[in-house]
């Protein structure tokens, strides 16, 4: 019998390679071929929170294709976390490296919209903007605090149209699957509801330079003057109350507005 | 450390019935008509984000039931330094929300530093002995509680191991003061796959022991040399686990009993018809006791 250390070790290789020959003086010969068993869970747990955390990209890869990415990807970075959630967060940078996918150079931005709704899922709780704060003259006194974004909140630009390619590659979409690629990229806000939910949506210029004006921590009103500048006839006090709604932005640190 | 000096704080113990694994994929529906059990258990690993939904739904569960910790990240028997930051995450979880019972895996699932993500075989050994309980050990000190630890499922052994499972646990619970989860599916799928009686391991075992019951489904397939049987999750308990279960409620009396089902989750109502199952089973040794 080796040592622990060195039976893991062993036991390890034999896991990366598929190789038992170091492990053939350790156990017995009638079990060799049952260590398959453990080689295929620890493929079939990669490939399968893969699949969970990139439903999209499964769907236009197909499941033999991803199922071989999903090999390649434990081999070349393999997991370093016991929590499956965070199993997948270099894939959005990796995939595109691959050679069989370089004619699909949308697909990047596609991993990084499903990472973004995997990442607002999880992300952590805060304090919303409540609907009524900008009654009132609410505008007037948030015009000069900084309104941070839920830290849910990812914004992803893309000259890919990610969405429709989401979009159509849903489980049960029954619509139009044709996606033409010259219709133009997408500016795009992904988030969770109050209800928990996630989504994403897409952003006019106004809109998005709101947010952006904001997640740079600038005060409402000069984020409302750029997305302004950006979007001349923008309604900001729809956009606003909508984005406060979706739960989109938090209360002000020294707000007495919050609400759970 | 000595056994007596961990303390075991089970704010909110979990009863002598039957629970069921609380899955992602039945959140409506536990949340929509809570179903008539008496426990959950979740995978601990699940709850270690940051927040949103699963943590907001086990807060909603927890407030009406009694819950267990299960964890399959501590990797109680690799070589690799024990997994701190993952401790404190467990730490923080199981002090947040005070589940009942903490559960491990009597496996390796690491090595430096990569995660396998599958329960991998310990040698019965000395040396791993000593090795587990250190481990086991430093994870109830770090966690001011005792925790459980569960036999897996093998499939291979190694040659030149010193004792029996039954033994390796028994010495492991002696010497830490950490308590048995017994998953009577992998007690019958390691027997089978080693030629084995099931039921001297269950005799192997002291009663004061076993703080829960896991059962579960299983599936065979052919081999090189055979069938194998496989532990997956993804199946009905089988009439020759239920049998054993039998067995172990009279030699051990009622306990904590776990329906534990992960691939091809069936309908929340299959995981609840399976829980009424393992209670009626349990009531009648409750009668008979009684």
């Amino acid at each position: 019998m080796p040592s622990l250390a060195d039976l893991q070790e062993r036991f390890a290789h034999y896991l990366a390679s598929g190789r038992t020959a170091p492990l053939a003086r350790t156990i017995p010969p009638e079990c060799l071929d049952r260590l398959t068993i453990h080689r295929n869970n620890s493929l079939h747990a990669g490939e399968a929170a893969l699949r969970a955390q990139y439903p999209v990209i499964a769907r236009l890869v197909g499941d033999t294709f991803l199922a071989a990415m999903a090999r390649r990807y434990v081999a070349e970075l393999p997991p370093g976390s016991p929590v499956l959630a965070t199993f997948g967060v270099h894939f959005p940078a990796w995939l595109p490296r691959q050679p069989e996918v370089r004619n699909m150079p949308w697909l990047e931005d596609i991993a990084r919209l499903e990472w973004a709704l995997q990442e607002a899922y999880h992300a952590a709780d805060a304090a919303t903007l409540d609907p009524g704060a900008l009654g009132d003259g609410g505008v007037t006194r948030l015009a000069e605090s900084a309104v941070p974004l839920h830290p849910s909140v990812r914004l992803l630009a893309s000259s890919w149209p990610v969405g429709r390619i989401w979009t159509v590659n849903q489980a049960g979409w029954t619509g139009d699957v044709t996606v033409s690629l010259d219709e133009g990229g997408d500016r795009l806000v992904v988030h969770r509801t109050p209800d928990l939910h996630t989504r994403w949506q897409r952003l006019g210029a106004g809109r998005w330079t709101l947010l952006r004006t904001l997640a740079e921590g600038e005060p409402l009103g000069a984020a409302c003057e750029a997305a302004l500048a950006a979007e001349t006839d923008l309604a900001l006090g729809p956009v606003l109350t909508d984005l406060i709604r979706s739960g989109v932005l938090c209360a002000p640190a020294t707000s007495t507005t919050e609400r759970e | 450390m000595e056994a007596s000096r961990v303390s075991t704080r089970t704010l909110c113990p979990i009863p002598a019935a039957a629970g069921i694994g609380l899955r992602p994929e039945h959140y409506d529906a536990v949340l929509d008509t809570p179903p008539r059990v008496a426990w959950f258990e979740v995978h601990s690993e699940n709850y270690m984000g940051d927040g949103g939904r699963p943590v907001r739904v086990l807060e909603a569960v927890r407030a009406r039931a009694p819950i267990s910790f299960h964890g399959v990240g501590l990797s109680l028997g690799s070589v690799d330094p024990l997994d701190t930051p993952h401790l404190a995450r467990l730490r923080a979880l199981a002090h947040r929300f005070e589940p009942g019972l903490v559960s491990e895996h009597l496996a390796w699932t690491s090595l430096g530093g990569v995660h396998f993500n599958d329960l991998l075989p310990l040698p019965c050994t000395r040396e791993a002995l000593r090795h587990v309980a250190r481990r086991v050990e430093r994870v109830q000190d770090a966690l001011g509680r005792t925790i459980a630890v569960e036999n897996p499922s093998t499939y291979v052994r190694f040659d030149d191991e010193e004792m029996d499972e039954a033994t390796f646990l028994v010495a492991l619970a002696r010497q830490t003061g950490c308590s048995l989860l017994a998953d009577l599916n992998n007690v019958y799928v390691s027997a089978c796959n080693h030629g084995r009686d099931p039921y001297r391991w269950l005799e192997a075992i002291p009663p004061e022991l076993v703080t829960e019951i896991h059962l579960a489904g299983h599936t065979r397939r052919s081999t090189g040399d055979g069938e194998v049987l496989i532990d997956t999750h993804s199946a009905p308990v089988s009439d020759a686990v239920w049998a054993l279960y039998d067995r172990a409620l009279s030699l051990w009396g009622p306990r904590p009993t776990l329906i534990e089902w992960d691939r091809d989750l069936p309908p929340l109502e299959t995981l609840v018809g399976e829980a009424r199952t393992a209670q009626a089973r349990l009531e009648a040794v409750h009668a008979v006791a009684g």
